[in-house]
């Protein structure tokens, strides 16, 4: 069971938690700098909650950890402040969904993990409810 | 500098092979490719493959392989995804170019059928981003298929845009004895085919496979002896971020114009000078975006070239001749390889049915996963 990465990876997973450039750039985890960028260039950053459907897809021929599920829908959604982000949709179905549609984040079951069945938590978005 | 030739080359047929194992596999190849080669000059064993210590659940596949095929010499398992075969051949030809060795031999393999479907997945998905992609769900043709939705909405294309350049694989397949589908497929079966990962259907879609390829390298000291020598003109890899959605531009494989602009300078060739091209095509969306990367289209107008017979085996840019991964099969890490050994039978004018006419000059690019790595090579019938 990797249960150390699960909890280094609780701020990314539960709070959407990224980082900010100086220059108001967005990105997504928080990530050591790159070679030649100043260590502090970019501050800790929570992302927008809400975005748009920049593009999806429905998997129907699945994962052997995501088997148990006939379809998996994974969209990559363009949140407010311009970051984009991979996550699963939810609450959905393939017919609803169209570029460009509104969208929220949830946090939701990603599964379980490792012989104890250890529940994994994270986000996941959905049509937003109310405008 | 010294030049590099490709001397033997051969591989396996594509298949569900339930009866034989990757190492069996691996042999087949490396016997065909040295044929009557002497073994004891071989310097160097390069194993590119994607998926063993998953599916095979063996690593350490140089020393695996090379002991197994008796030699004792440099043997190194380079891994890349998708890319893995020709990233190996790439570290074989900067060994002879370096003037390192003189014969090396690299080789692809891949046996992924010892497992269900939905382990080949998990495996396959390893090429994407762990944290970021695998954990939400995604698979690689789920990787490709985000780009495809994107591309068709970004273009306002139909789905049915892609077909092509399945049609066209399939058309080519059917005279490839290798090939995992020996079978034309046409529009309106395309257009029926149930979905894997919407948009993409399952004619859109190649199956993953058994096979290995090889092919044995030599400098020019050897290069004289050989019938036929195939002289490697231009080399080259890139790559960009694994992530999609930490990419500039989605619908833009850097990797591959990179890759591709590296090693068309180093041949001092214009992309026009091609006579044929393979690229990595598990899906029409995966070639297109790989023809505008190279420079073959404007953004968004790839399809074009595909409606047009551009692609055929009669057109001005042959590609997938040998029925490119939806026909020949998907061979994962080995298709680097595979790749090389029919554009050399090209070259040789060795392809039967599949011939291009006049065909001297030709290039190979290789993708791993959804485009991070991008290997590029470009061949030529040698003077020698």
């Amino acid at each position: 069971m990797n249960l150390p990465k699960q909890w280094r990876l609780k701020g990314q997973r539960y709070r959407l938690e990224g980082q900010r450039h100086n220059d108001g750039r967005v990105r997504f985890p928080a990530q050591p700098a790159k070679l030649g960028e100043a260590q502090d260039a970019w501050q800790p950053y929570q992302l927008a909650t809400t975005g748009e459907l920049f593009s999806w897809t429905a998997q129907r021929s699945n994962r052997s950890e995501f088997d148990h599920e006939p379809i998996v829908i994974v969209g990559i959604i363009k949140l407010a402040d311009g970051c984009l982000i991979t996550a699963q949709l939810t609450d959905c179905e393939p017919s609803e969904l169209q570029i460009g549609m509104a969208v929220e984040a949830v946090t939701r079951s990603w599964g379980k993990v490792g012989e104890d069945d250890l529940l994994v938590y994270g986000y996941k978005f959905r049509p937003q409810l109310i405008d | 500098m010294q030049q590099v030739f490709i001397a033997g080359t051969a591989c396996t047929a594509v298949r569900e092979h339930y009866d034989r194992s990757l190492l069996d596999l691996a042999l087949d190849a490396l016997r065909g490719a040295v044929g009557s080669f002497d073994p004891s000059l071989i310097e160097a064993l390069y194993v590119g493959n994607a998926l063993g210590d998953t599916l095979s659940e063996q690593s350490q596949l140089g020393a695996y392989i090379a002991g197994a095929a008796g030699l004792n010499c440099e043997a190194v398992r380079v891994e890349a995804a998708g890319a893995s075969g020709a990233l190996a051949l790439r570290q074989g030809y900067l060994a002879i170019a370096s003037g390192q060795a003189d014969v090396v031999v690299v080789l692809g393999v891949e046996k992924a059928t010892d497992k269900l479907d939905a382990d080949v997945q998990s495996a396959l998905a390893l090429g994407l981003d762990g944290e970021l992609e695998r954990a939400v769900g995604l698979t690689l043709t789920g990787g490709w298929a985000l780009l495809m939705q994107r591309y068709l909405y970004q273009y306002q294309l139909p789905a049915t845009a892609l077909a092509p350049f399945a049609i066209n694989a399939h058309a080519n397949g059917a005279g490839n004895r290798n090939a995992l589908y020996r079978f034309a497929i046409n529009a309106q079966k395309w257009a029926n085919a149930g979905q894997i990962a919407e948009p993409l259907n399952m004619l859109d879609c190649s199956t993953v496979a058994d096979g290995a390829a090889a092919v044995v390298l030599v400098s020019e000291r050897y290069a004289r002896e050989v019938a036929q020598p195939i002289v490697i003109v231009g080399s080259a890899s890139s790559s960009s971020t694994v992530a999609l959605a930490q990419r500039p531009d989605l619908l833009w494989l850097e990797a591959a114009a990179t890759s591709g602009t590296k090693a068309l300078q180093q041949a001092k060739l214009d992309r026009d000078a091609i006579d044929l091209i393979e690229l990595s095509d598990p899906h029409g969306i995966a070639a297109a975006l790989s023809l505008e990367a190279l420079g073959y289209a404007e953004r968004g107008q790839a399809t074009q070239l595909a409606a047009e017979g551009v692609i055929a085996k009669d057109g001005s840019l042959p590609l997938a001749t040998a029925g490119g991964y939806k026909a020949r099969g998907d061979v994962g890490g080995a298709t680097g390889v595979y790749q090389v050994v029919e554009l050399v039978a090209q070259l040789r004018g060795q392809a039967g049915a599949n011939q291009v006419a006049k065909a001297k000059t030709a290039l190979a690019q290789c993708l791993g996963g959804v485009g991070a790595t991008a290997v590029t090579h470009i061949l030529q019938v040698a003077e020698v």
